[in-house]
């Protein structure tokens, strides 16, 4: 039996929210570099901005409860018996 | 930081255009991320009609709204970066030259230049309904010397950017001529 504990997909998630971050700064970066942060592309920013932080806040409000402790059981032999 | 500095800006040296491609060639993005965003509000319903005890399970709902998160933000990611990709494709035109800037994803950006008095040939190519009906187009901006040539690429009013640059040519090749 392959048992993980929950937290690990926390882990996982957290990991992803790092490169989130860094592309997000990245593509960030291009527009101040490039000279076209204009009202156009401050509206875009502030648009991804404000669905990146509702999502997370409704991810952490949905997720606030957890215990993250519980096995998760991945492959169990006696699911093919 | 400013487009001055971005081209090196000459003292004698005017901006006449910025232009960008017409918005209207984002939409098709704009009508993909509201299908993508509606995609997991669909499946969720669907299933929670279908299988109401399904997202119950101690360690299935954190899964699901892990899993569901990492979606959105996904496609945040995407729509951004593709409207960096859009808005940052852009040619200025100057009374000295022209400035082709593109990006090609994250980590590709070409720049290329052309002075105004080397223009041998200007094409304007408007395809297909949208373009014609909302007046936009590609201006094939072509010189004698080399193969180097120049495409804006989807630009609003491309008979008036044509009849421009064709002028402010005519106007810089009289200047490098010099008095006569």
């Amino acid at each position: 039996m392959l048992t993980v504990p929950l937290y690990i997909f926390l882990f996982i998630y957290l990991l992803f929210l790092c490169v989130f971050t860094i592309l997000s700064l990245i593509n960030l970066y291009h527009i101040v570099s490039t000279g076209t942060f204009t009202f156009v592309s401050f509206i875009m920013t502030f648009f991804t901005f404000v669905a990146t932080v509702l999502t997370l806040y409704f991810t952490w409000h949905l997720l606030s409860g957890i215990d993250w402790q519980q096995p998760l059981t991945l492959f169990d032999g006696s699911w093919f018996q | 930081m400013g487009v001055s500095e971005i081209i090196r800006q000459k003292p004698y040296e005017q901006v006449k255009y910025i232009l960008h491609r017409h918005a209207l060639t984002f939409i098709p993005i704009i009508l993909l991320f509201v299908v993508l965003a509606s995609i997991p509000l669909i499946v969720y319903l669907m299933t929670k009609t279908l299988l109401p005890s399904i997202f119950e399970g101690p360690t299935v709902f954190p899964l699901t709204v892990l899993a569901a998160s990492v979606y959105y933000l996904s496609i945040y990611l995407f729509f951004y970066g593709y409207f960096v990709d859009f808005y940052l494709d852009l040619w200025i035109v100057t009374n000295d030259r022209i400035i082709d800037m593109e990006q090609h994803g994250l980590f590709n950006r070409s720049i290329t230049e052309l002075d105004l008095f080397r223009i041998q040939d200007v094409t304007t190519q408007v395809k297909g309904v949208f373009p014609t009906i909302f007046h936009y187009g590609d201006v094939v901006v072509k010189t004698a010397s080399s193969n180097t040539h120049i495409i804006f690429e989807k630009v609003p009013n491309p008979n008036k950017i044509r009849e421009e640059l064709i002028r402010l040519s005519d106007e810089d090749r009289k200047f490098h001529a010099g008095p006569t």
